[in-house]
Order: structure tokens, then C-alpha cells, then sequence
């Protein structure tokens, strides 16, 4: 069977929308550079794979680049820390080796560090895409009643945190 | 008692205040990504190779799988109908299908097959 085809043009403007945001997403997301670019095409090219890729133009498209881009960080985030197992490696973990955008504040950019994957995973998609609780839970794989709860306590933490460091907004 | 209400130190920034320095942030950091973009038509052109690929990969084993299915098929018919000239090609058959199969799920089957055929001729000549 052959597998569904994106129309060129449709891609294009869909690209152009989605692959800054999915890119950054990845980049705060996953460890280094090198395998941001290297996940930013696998989410791509599963993306196309997929039957979404026929229907770009459905409101649900985005949520699953994003679900797709979210379990291809989770899958590299596993195989690291296999490897990091199986080689007994003390080097310092991605997490904390992560890059970090280099025209944030200083506060705001430590506080986010500060918090686990998952909040900072929440907090990105809900206000950097602006994606509803329901869309959030589908991506994260997670209910809407742990979103709600996850989101309260992300904005709590990073609250106190930024209060901490005299952070004003 | 405690104050249910009270959910934020008096002196941490407030909701709104905190949700527009998240909203900058990331906005920033999605800009910074734009010119390091691939560009979408060799996205789609990998894409293409690798649908490809698979479709390969797929058409390969479902041939690997039905040589080894007709082979075995052959084999059974004879080893029912004629006992006594399946004894000489149930030994040849695993290793013949190993040999054209390529892959290690068909040679497994193929296999498994043949010391079945060995069973059936036992039970045959036993019966």
C-alpha cells in the first residue's frame, strides 16, 4: 500500500508555520544541536509518513507534529541514558548541559532550568503554541485533570523561583 | 488556619506577569530557529526516499516469506503423496530456504517446517 503524499505547495505553508516552533521546542528540549537537527527531521519525516500529512489543513495537525516531535525526544532522551549506562559515562547529563537561548533573562532562564521536562514540556505548549489543556493532554499523553494540575504547579514553582532570584516581570 | 486562597508568595510576579516573560521567552527562542531551518522540499524529498525504502524492504520479505510458503507447500504435498521421495528432500529443505530466504524469520519458518515434515514422514511409515 502505498503511503500517503503531502501536496508540495501545502507543505510548504505548513513547514513555514510549524518548523521554527518545533525546532526551538526541540532544541530546549533536547540535549545538543547536532541531535536537534537530527530529531527535527525524524519528527518531519514521520510526520509525512503519516495520514495526517494528507491533511495538513486539520486543526489536529499540529497537535500530533508536536506529539510526534514529543516522543521522538522521549526515545532519544531513553537511548542516552542507556548509553550513558552501558558506558558507565560520569559525564554531566544532557539536562544540565542543555543550550540555553542566548536572549533570554537570566532569571527567567535559570528558574526555567531549574524545573523538571515535563513542566517545562507543559509550559512550552501552553504558551509558546497556545494549545488548550484537552490538545495538551493528548500530546503529552497524559488526562486533562493532570495537565490542569502539572500547569498549576509548573507556574507555581517558577513563580516562587523568579521571586526568589528579585525577578520582575 | 492556613488561607486556601493564598497560592503565591506576596512578593512572586503575578499570573499575567509571569505568562507574558513565558510567552517572550519562547517566541525568542522560536525566531532564533527560523534561519536554521532546512529547506521543506528536501524534507519532502527524504521523505520520499524513505517511503521508498520501506515499500522495498515490505515488497523483499513478503516475496522471502511466499517462496519459502511455496517451497514448504511443494514439499508437503509430496511428503504426503509420495513418502519415500520427501525422505531425501525434508533434510535439503531448511538449508535451501535458509540459502534463498535471505533473512532469519522465512529460514526459521522454512526450518520449522522441515523437521515438522520429519514428524509427519515418522508418523506415516509408524502408522
Amino acid at each position: 500500500m502505498r503511503e500517503p503524499e503531502a501536496d508540495p505547495a501545502e507543505f510548504e505553508r505548513f513547514y513555514a508555520q510549524t518548523a521554527p516552533s518545533i525546532r526551538a521546542y526541540i532544541v530546549r528540549h533536547c540535549g545538543d544541536r547536532g541531535s536537534a537537527d537530527d530529531l527535527f527531521q525524524i519528527t518531519f519525516i514521520k510526520f509525512l509518513g503519516s495520514r495526517m500529512a494528507a491533511t495538513l489543513q486539520a486543526p489536529q495537525a499540529r497537535a500530533y507534529l508536536y506529539r510526534i516531535a514529543s516522543n521522538v525526544i522521549a526515545d532519544h532522551g531513553r537511548a542516552l541514558k542507556r548509553r550513558e549506562r552501558l558506558h558507565g559515562s560520569l559525564r554531566e547529563s544532557p539536562r544540565h548541559a542543555r543550550p540555553v537561548p542566548e536572549s533570554s533573562t537570566p532569571q527567567l532562564r535559570e528558574a526555567l532550568r531549574s524545573l523538571s521536562d515535563r513542566e517545562q514540556q507543559l509550559l512550552w505548549l501552553v504558551y509558546a503554541e497556545g494549545f488548550s489543556h484537552k490538545e495538551v493532554a493528548s500530546i503529552m499523553n497524559v488526562s486533562q485533570a493532570s495537565v490542569k494540575v502539572l500547569a498549576f504547579r509548573a507556574r507555581k514553582k517558577l513563580s516562587k523561583l523568579l521571586s526568589e532570584g528579585g525577578f520582575r516581570a | 488556619m492556613r488561607s486556601l486562597r493564598r497560592t503565591q508568595p506576596a512578593d512572586s510576579p503575578n499570573r499575567d506577569a509571569l505568562e507574558g516573560a513565558l510567552r517572550l521567552q519562547f517566541s525568542r527562542e522560536i525566531e532564533a530557529q527560523r534561519d536554521k531551518l532546512p529547506d521543506p522540499g528536501l524534507m519532502l524529498l527524504i521523505s520520499e526516499l524513505e517511503s521508498d525504502r520501506r515499500q522495498r524492504t515490505r515488497s523483499a520479505r513478503l516475496v522471502s516469506w511466499a517462496g519459502a510458503l511455496a517451497l514448504g507447500a511443494v514439499t508437503a504435498v509430496a511428503a504426503l503423496w509420495f513418502p519415500e521421495a520427501a525422505a531425501g528432500i525434508e533434510t535439503l529443505l531448511p538449508a535451501a530456504v535458509v540459502e534463498t530466504a535471505g533473512n532469519s524469520g522465512p529460514g526459521l519458518a522454512g526450518g520449522l517446517f522441515g523437521a515438522s515434515l520429519y514428524l509427519l514422514r515418522s508418523l506415516i511409515e509408524g502408522s
